[in-house]
């Protein structure tokens, strides 16, 4: 049994410049003090959920510790074309600390539902971007309301997978409870008891 | 090395693809298992052999040679068409004609090796054609100034036993018998004796198993008994002194199988046995002789569907004589004549047709067998069903000829391999068979094999046949292409891809590429995947498909089962009738089982619930009304869902006195309902009495020596009596009430009262 599925993919980036708006520095590398980082992931965000998104940079150099911003970017943009002056909308900033050296971990995982990823806001030159994406079929919906023996609706969201989804395994405190081929079905648990906490996990047998 | 199993005959066995090399064949008949031990030759051209005597390996005896002409073998006039040394017989297997204008021989290659029952061929009746472990027995040995007697001819299928050995003089004991014939050798001959006295050496029998004649037996002097022929051939005796050998030839006659579908035969087909040759050793001081036998003949066996005969046969026994011509000599005996039979591999039927798949899925109905019936007699034909060797379906009588489409209900097959057997018998019950592999499959067939071993249904042109074991094949030059569909059904990803399937020939031209159809549209890999059109040029290589990695399928498309997926095989020949793919398989990637997602939820305590807010949890009461502890939160009398976990102790009280105010909170936990509460208070299910600013309990006689009940919505010390009390309480909202009592004068211990609630919904 495997968790997540490791997949390589071919992010792509570019610089955008306050100082420059309406130039484009794709293939160039600038500070970013007044320049912003703008991330394409390899990916296809209606194709998979993100379980975790580590972007690493790694800069020119050594560099001393700062803050920075991460933003999702909100719309459709050019990786080719994009400037300062036609940025794309951006939306989820905050604020990321940077612990000094000369690369630069960030978990983007929460950006990683938009159409891209900006970060900008210190003094620190990007030589190189890398990504360690992992992605999942589903995602389960966290049930509105939990109560000792009442109905808890366990459900999932719709399967986002190249792969053909045979069937699907529900444990609750790892003893299966549901196992079909009804990938749409849910499960309501009217067990629970009081004071006690209850850890759900959902496979998916994919071929 | 294989071992091949589940047959009964060697004819059987030559009809499968057998690769060369030192194989096994087991024969599965008449209750026993034969292990025939093999050296297997494939020739796949015409042959011509002009040679002499160079067939086979260099190892003697232990093992079958069998020969197989995939096309025509033509023996020219001069040559002899024999092995290298001794094997346990020699197997012809050719598919085409076999000419026969020189010598096929095994004189003299019959095996030193035990017997065994040699299943050839089974008769329309169900009765096998075989050569028998024992053939004919050796003959008895010369008595008294006697010739030895002639070893027993063979019969049926039998070979001969070996000659006895000739006897001079009066101690007959010195001469011995010849060796019974084996499935693989004529019988050896046994030792000749002459003997005036005592003394000396004693002769020996031929060999039972194909092995060495018997050596002479002589007293000395004047006596001299020869050695019988053999595998290898006995030594002369004078007394106790071995001569070595001279007399007995080397060799026995030999088994000789022949299956092939026309037999034309101008030349000699011969299995000799060896003879016994007495030569007086040394000088002519010796003059008192005993021969020894000569080796008995082999077994021809000859299988055939259409025959020209022109030629001669030969399976005689060796010969016993002598060189010299000297009066005092007594022959041995001469070996045992061989059999020869010719077998006509009789089918009345002629069968044309093909089946829909051998592939179905575990959701189809039937698969359909179309078959053209003639018969040579045009006898009325019927059929019957077997799957896995039980009859499933009888069919009625039909004239032919017939076109015939039998269903086969899927159902009867198992999940994964099966074998489908249609019988077809005429009204004289003479049989013919149909037999196919099918594959049953379903999702968790992840590897799918295409063997091309017959016609189906999607083999749609008629220039295509498909010769079982060889694959396909053109009937005439050109070029054809072969839609093979891949079952994508619940299976997402290919693994590879390969194919069996011949290399490419320049002279004559031959190739086979390949395409991939998706949907519409052909493609193929180079460095990427290509849209080309469906022409042999554009095709890949079976390398370059072979090479295409699970990655690169990925690329072409993720979502397989979205699509309808084929593989096209383009096949260009200028040869016709040469199986040019016999088999692609396609592996498709095995089910992973994928962790996607963990949650923890948290069941808080009785009367409360964790509701999710922007993405968090956070703790509530259940919708519903609660009586909750004034100062403590969710310690709860009665939860909004009415568990009513514990009574509010009023502590000790005095009867017609006031006992302690006492506070409590009502929650409303409606997030959507807003109420009017009344409050009352009750005793076994009986409301208080109304008055002016109390209520009453019924639990004396006497108003005054009743229970009193108050509720105040101030708290002390202003506590304002009112009853029954009412307010108003808003969705999400709670409001602290006040009771006090004073108990009845009458009542003494523990008792209880309800502090009932009426809301109405605003």
């Amino acid at each position: 049994m495997q968790t997540g599925i490791q997949k390589l993919s071919n992010l792509d980036a570019v610089i955008i410049s306050q100082s420059n708006p309406d130039q484009n520095f794709y293939g160039e590398s600038l500070d970013l003090t007044d320049s912003m980082l703008l991330i394409k992931p390899g990916f296809n965000k209606d194709e998979v959920y993100v379980a975790e998104l580590i972007i690493n940079l790694t800069l020119s150099g050594t560099y001393d510790s700062g803050q920075f911003y991460i933003g999702k970017i909100q719309n459709p943009w050019d990786i080719k074309t994009v400037t300062y002056n036609n940025r794309p909308q951006i939306e989820d900033i905050r604020e990321i600390s940077f612990g000094g050296g000369n690369t630069f971990s960030i978990n983007a995982t929460q950006e990683a539902d938009g159409y891209g990823i900006i970060i900008w806001g210190g003094d620190i030159t990007v030589s190189m971007i890398s990504q360690i994406l992992t992605v999942t079929p589903t995602t389960f919906i966290l049930p509105s309301s939990v109560a000792a023996y009442k109905k808890v609706v366990i459900s999932w969201r719709r399967f986002k997978t190249d792969y053909y989804v045979r069937r699907i395994i529900l444990t609750r405190n790892d003893i299966e409870v549901l196992n079909t081929e009804d990938i749409n079905s849910q499960y309501v648990d009217e067990a629970m008891d009081y004071d006690q906490t209850y850890v759900y996990k959902i496979y998916a047998v994919l071929s | 090395m294989a071992t091949y199993t589940g047959k009964e005959t060697l004819y059987e066995y030559m009809k499968e693809d057998i690769p060369d090399g030192n194989h096994t064949f087991v024969l599965e008949a008449n209750g026993e298992n034969v292990s025939i031990d093999a050296e297997v030759f494939n020739y796949y051209t015409n042959v011509t052999y002009t040679e002499q005597d160079s067939l086979g390996s260099d190892t003697a005896d232990s093992r079958m040679l069998i020969l197989r002409y995939h096309k025509n073998l033509i023996i020219e006039a001069g040559a002899v068409f024999r092995p290298k040394v001794r094997k346990r017989g020699m197997l012809v297997w050719v598919n085409g004609e076999l000419i026969n204008n020189g010598t096929m021989s095994m004189t003299a290659r019959g095996a030193s090796a035990p017997g065994q029952n040699v299943y050839l061929y089974k008769n329309i009746d169900e009765t096998f054609e075989y050569v028998p472990a024992v053939g004919g027995l050796g003959g008895a040995a010369g008595g008294y100034n006697q010739n030895g007697y002639k070893g027993v001819d063979g019969v049926g299928r039998a070979l001969g036993g070996g000659g006895g050995g000739g006897m001079y003089g009066t101690f007959t004991n010195r001469a011995a018998r010849g060796g019974n014939a084996t499935s693989y050798s004529g019988g050896s001959g046994g030792g000749g004796g002459a003997a005036g006295a005592g003394g000396g050496s004693y002769g020996t029998a031929g060999s039972d198993t194909g092995g060495a004649g018997g050596r002479g037996g002589s007293s000395g002097l004047y006596y001299q008994g020869h050695g019988g022929a053999g595998n290898p051939p006995g030594s002369d005796f004078n007394g106790p002194t071995d001569l070595g050998t001279n007399s007995g030839q080397p060799g026995t006659g030999g088994l000789l199988i022949i299956f092939t579908k026309k037999f034309i035969n101008r030349g000699l087909i011969e299995s000799r046995g060896s003879d016994s040759i007495g030569r007086k050793v040394v000088s002519n001081y010796y003059n008192h002789l005993g021969g020894g036998g000569a080796s008995g003949g082999g077994s021809i066996n000859i299988f055939y569907t259409e025959i020209i005969d022109n030629g001669t046969y030969n399976v005689s026994g060796g010969i016993s004589y002598q060189s010299g011509g000297w009066s005092d000599y007594y022959l041995g005996g001469n070996g045992g004549n061989g059999t020869v039979t010719l077998t006509e591999i009789y089918n009345p039927f002629t069968i044309d047709g093909y089946l829909t798949k051998t592939t179905p899925w575990v959701t189809d109905s039937f698969i359909y067998a179309h078959l053209s019936v003639g018969h040579k007699e045009n006898r009325q034909i019927f059929y019957k069903i077997f799957v896995n060797d039980t009859e499933v379906e009888t069919s009625d009588y039909y004239t032919t000829p017939v076109d015939l489409q039998i269903p086969v209900n899927v159902d009867y097959f198992n999940l994964g391999n099966n074998r489908l057997v249609i019988r077809l018998i005429d009204e004289n019950g003479i049989p013919d068979s149909l037999v196919f592999n099918i594959t049953k499959e379903n999702e968790d067939t992840f590897s799918f094999v295409r063997e091309f071993n017959f016609k189906e249904g999607y083999i749609t042109s008629e220039n295509i046949e498909v010769i079982e074991n060889y694959g396909i094949a053109l009937k005439t030059p050109g070029t054809e292409f072969v839609t093979v569909d891949l079952p994508t059904i619940h299976k997402s990803k290919i693994e590879s891809v390969s194919a069996d399937c011949i290399s490419d020939s320049a002279s004559p031209l031959k190739k086979v590429r390949f395409l991939i159809l998706r949907d519409n549209t052909y493609y193929t890999y180079n460095n990427g995947w290509q849209v080309v059109t469906r022409d042999v040029e554009n095709g890949m290589t079976r390398e370059q498909l072979e090479a295409i990695t699970a990655e690169q399928w990925v690329e072409l498309e993720p979502s397989w089962f979205l699509h309808t997926f084929a593989v096209v095989i383009a096949l260009q020949s200028e040869e016709t009738g040469v199986g040019l793919i016999k088999k692609i398989t396609v592996n498709f990637q095995e089910p992973i089982t994928v962790l996607c997602d963990v949650i923890t939820l948290h069941a808080p305590d009785k009367g409360l619930r964790n509701v999710l807010i922007n993405g968090e949890y956070q703790l509530k009461i259940m919708p519903g009304i609660a009586f909750d502890d004034a100062e403590v939160d969710y310690d709860f009398y009665t939860t909004p869902d009415k568990i009513r976990l514990r009574p509010l102790n009023l502590g000790h009280v005095i009867g017609g006195s006031y006992a302690q105010i006492h506070a409590i909170e009502v929650i409303n936990g409606y997030d959507d309902s807003d109420f009017n509460v009344v409050l009352f208070a009750s005793k076994n299910n009986v409301a208080a009495e109304e008055r002016d600013g109390y209520g009453l309990l019924y639990d004396s006689m006497r108003d005054v020596t009743r229970t009193r009940i108050e509720f105040s919505l101030v708290p002390p010390p202003n506590f304002d009596p009112v009853y029954p009390l009412t307010f108003r309480l808003d969705r999400l909202s709670s409001r602290i009430f006040y009771v006090r009592i004073k108990p009845a004068l009458t009542i003494t211990g523990d008792d209880t009262f309800q502090i009932r609630l009426l809301g109405r919904v605003v």
